[in-house]
């Protein structure tokens, strides 16, 4: 794989690409295709995670490959919660993923990162 | 297929598990009533619980979800030993298992849901939980999973490595992890190594692997049964560690997939690993770490999840899931009559005859392209070979309809447990031949009459522990349900050992009620199927139960509208069983083609009686009532099936000389007909669907030369025979009811001429 494309994390793109309430392995190769396609268009639309009610391994997986890619990642509300609790499960969101489900209001509200660069560090998530 | 349709068919199935779960709770709790240690019987329920609550999440059904998660925290608490099992307990979890099956028929069915309901169900169950499971507002003594385990607490160091395709199989990490959770404390390291870039991705291949620390009290065979689903589609490493001994790393495994303790470790928790600083990538959340190297080179693969991403084909994605979570499913009602579940040994038996016809197929084509005379006998054994064939695929077809009839009788233990307390009797209840096999739709239609019956024997035949004390019986009554395969038919006998029915009682009050006449005599046979008659009761007493003569006479009823019969035996304090038998299945039936002038017709070998040659002798007019037969020393309204049909006879059709003596909701009648033709199964075909209701018909059905005859439904045709003339009237037996032939008067002994 070459260097990721699209503007780096960090820049904060303004509209997120937001994806649909599943993200499950049947809808994955689609959204995968959407997302190179954005890429490739150097439009790096970021992730939005807070439509997610349903997200799997598969989904998980692309939501890592993605972001490794350079696509930021977005939690914008209380609602990408689903999203935030299969990725914590998963010990994708290190530590703080485990405060996600089920904790305090803080860590049920999600988290906006504040630099724009996704779900970057335990703290962005508390 | 749509996304749409996908989805509405997976709520389908979720529906169908979801009552499956709750029948299996059910029946669990029922077992625990009498062995309240029984911990395979908690855990059972418990894994029910919890799968109703993952799918009722996974599809939004959030009551359904809300509620189950009360219900299965203390299921938790009865599991870990932390409450004991008490009758009360059981009595507030039957009834959640209740509430929860209206809350899933209302997800179903999407109509609103009690909600008030819910919350008194939910406090209830919250005063069950032990002090420590209070809701106090300290979220450490919540008897979530997550909660850290007290010192000498011990786990498991798991290594989790699925193969490539592990996902395509319809399995989901996602979901191992939510069960593993439910066993205790989890934490998770993932092995990212082997994720390749976005555009390199399969998205279907599984390309990570996991070492996770689940801190538990449960047991090696728990904790393995979790990953049941995925034996052969994964590496798996299990290691016990003990609360005392720091852990290290997975045997197998390193680097990405140490386990680590989370900053927020509390005390009680399995040591970990103290090499993991925090510094190190292997304890660096995926994420934390894509971030610090969005800019970088992706990382070759690595051991574990580095093998598990390469080269991997998904391949067709079936739909079996992790046992709980994945297969959530139950039925509503609608859901119920919709799908059926199959062993896979019935269809391969139907593959395999599938696979025969086709070659009798060829065979025949074969023959048919070369054909000369001196291949006949070839064509007649292709010929039999393809009839045997297809009688075995059919035979093959109808056993996938058919299923046990525990799915009817595992309502009963909680049915007799609940009216037993509430009458005050000591009651067992036996179950027979569990595996005995009906048609769905039997099973189906079934249910309601066995209900009634066993409601009886609870309410009326079953005596109080003291008046059986006194006739020197055991205190404890005896019902038992028994099931059996006898000859094309299933029968079913709801038997008790109470006080049985008085058949001079039973004559007296069909007396009194003028259904008898005051000097007739009746068999006893006879006298017992007047406790089937609308509005007949003998009880003393009206209950909640039963008692108001309603109830046997839609048992009736219902058994034959299914084409079934019902007999009494009883002894006057010994007890009485109701013998229930039924054809095995409703879509094909053994029929005896008959015709009436140049039509023909298929009529139920069932209700076939007998068949006589007509005796003018016999024949008697009755005033406003019709014709007669007088067959030996009985009666029986005679129906001539050509006016009654409509069909119109040619000179040639002479006059019909054959009395078929048909029996059918209790009563008999005589059908003239011209001739008696094969004896066959036929398919019933649905007049309502293909064509519209025909009155005297069930329905219709193909024969082989490619005729449609139609299907005479023997009660429909008595009413029309009935219809045909206003002014007969019947006698004091309330019509369709009566079990046995109309009583009319006497014959006349001269013969008379009928038209």
């Amino acid at each position: 794989m070459g260097a990721p494309r699209g503007p780096q994390p960090g820049l904060g793109p303004v509209e997120p690409l937001r994806w649909p309430a599943e993200v499950t392995i049947a809808e994955v190769r689609a959204l995968q295709a959407r997302l190179l396609e954005q890429l490739a268009l150097g439009e790096a639309p970021g992730l939005d995670l807070s439509q997610v009610r349903r997200l799997d391994a598969a989904g998980a997986q692309l939501v890592l490959a993605a972001h490794r890619s350079g696509v930021p990642l977005r939690a914008l509300s209380a609602e990408a919660r689903e999203a935030l609790e299969v990725l914590g499960l998963l010990g994708m969101l290190g530590s703080a993923a485990a405060a996600v489900d089920g904790a305090g209001p803080a860590e049920r509200e999600g988290h906006v990162d504040p630099r724009g660069t996704g779900l970057s560090s335990p703290e962005g998530v508390r | 297929m749509s996304g749409s349709e996908i989805l509405e068919q997976l709520r389908g199935v979720f529906f169908e598990e979801a009552l499956e779960g709750l029948e299996t709770m059910e029946r669990s709790l029922m077992l625990l009533d009498d062995a309240p240690a029984d911990l395979d019987a908690i855990n059972q329920i418990f894994r029910a619980a919890h799968s109703i609550k993952g799918g009722a999440g996974s599809f939004g059904f959030e009551a359904v979800a809300r509620f189950t998660h009360g219900l299965e925290t203390v299921l938790d608490a009865l599991r870990s030993n932390a409450r004991a099992v008490d009758a009360a307990c059981i009595d507030t979890l039957l009834r959640s298992v209740d509430h929860l099956r209206s809350l899933v028929d209302g997800a179903a069915t999407d109509t609103s849901v009690d909600e008030a309901q819910s919350l008194a169900l939910t406090r209830e169950l919250e005063a069950l939980l032990p002090e420590q499971h209070d809701s106090d507002g300290d979220d450490e003594k919540k008897a979530t999973p997550d909660r850290p385990l007290d010192q000498g607490a011990f786990g498991y160091r798991i290594g989790f490595v699925p193969e490539p395709d592990l996902m395509a199989t319809g399995n989901d990490p996602v979901l191992i992890f939510r069960e593993l959770r439910t066993l205790g404390a989890l934490e998770v390291t993932p092995d990212t190594s082997g994720l390749p870039g976005l555009d390199d991705l399969d998205p279907e291949t599984m390309y990570l692997g996991w070492s996770l620390l689940l801190t538990t009290v449960a047991e090696e065979r728990a904790v393995r049964e979790v990953f049941e689903w995925v034996e052969g589609e994964c590496e798996l490493t299990l290691e016990r560690v003990e609360a005392a001994r720091p852990a290290g790393p997975p045997a197998g495994d390193e680097g990405p997939s140490a386990v680590r303790a989370p900053p927020e470790t509390k005390k009680g928790r399995l040591p970990v690993d103290p090499s993991s600083d925090g510094e190190g990538g292997s304890d660096r959340a995926p994420l934390d770490r894509a971030t610090e190297r969005s800019l970088a080179e992706d990382e070759p693969g690595r051991a574990g999840g580095g093998s598990a991403g390469e080269g991997a084909d998904p391949g067709p994605r079936p739909s079996n899931r992790p046992k709980d979570e994945a297969a959530p499913k139950a039925r509503g009602p609608k859901a119920e009559a919709a799908s059926i579940r199959v062993g896979t040994e019935k269809i391969d038996a139907l593959m395999d005859i599938v696979g025969e016809l086709v070659i009798t197929q060829s065979m025949l084509c074969q023959i048919e392209k070369e054909f000369d005379l001196g291949k006949l006998d070839k064509l007649r054994d292709g010929l039999g070979e393809l009839a045997r064939n297809t009688r075995e695929l059919q035979e093959s077809v109808m056993r996938i309809r058919m299923l046990p009839i525990s799915s009817v009788f595992s309502r009963f233990p909680r049915l007799v447990r609940d009216v037993r307390s509430s009458l005050g009797k000591r009651v067992e209840l036996e179950l027979v031949g569990e595996g005995t096999e009906v048609d769905k739709t039997v099973s189906e239609q079934l249910a309601d009459p066995l209900v009634h019956l066993v409601r009886n024997a609870l309410d009326h035949g079953l005596e109080a522990p003291e008046a059986r004390r006194e006739a020197g019986k055991p205190e404890t009554g005896r019902i038992r349900l028994a099931a059996r395969h006898q000859g094309g038919n299933i029968v079913i006998e709801v038997s008790d050992d109470g006080r049985g029915i008085d058949p001079e009682k039973v004559l007296a009050k069909a007396k009194s009620r003028g259904l008898v006449e005051k000097d007739e005599r009746l068999s006893e046979e006879r006298i017992y199927e007047l406790l089937f008659l609308p509005g007949f009761s003998t009880a003393d007493r009206v209950s909640a139960l039963s008692g108001r003569g309603v109830g046997l006479d839609v048992v009736a009823r219902n058994i034959r509208s299914l084409g079934g019969a019902i007999e009494t035996e009883s002894e006057l304090g010994r007890g009485t069983c109701f013998r229930i038998r039924l054809p095995l299945t409703l879509s094909i039936l053994d029929g005896q083609l008959l015709r009436v002038g140049s039509q023909i017709f298929v009529l139920p070998l069932l209700s076939i009686v007998e068949s006589v040659q007509v005796d003018d002798r016999h024949v008697n007019r009755v005033a406003g009532r019709g014709e007669i037969y007088r067959l030996r020393e009985h009666y029986i309204p005679m129906i001539r099936a050509d006016q009654v049909f409509g069909v119109k006879r040619g000179p040639e059709d002479g006059r019909s000389r054959l009395l078929v003596v048909v029996e059918g909701d209790g009563s008999r009648a005589g059908l003239l007909v011209d001739e008696l033709l094969d004896q066959q199964q036929v398919v019933v075909k649905s007049l309502e669907t293909n064509f519209r209701p025909v009155p005297g018909m069930s329905g219709a059905t193909i024969l082989g030369d490619g005729q449609v005859v139609l299907i005479v439904d023997v009660a429909g045709l008595m009413r029309l025979a009935r219809g045909h003339k206003p002014e007969d009237r019947e006698r004091k037996r309330p019509s369709g009811d009566g079990p046995n032939e109309m009583e009319i008067e006497p014959a006349r002994d001269e013969p008379r001429r009928t038209a």
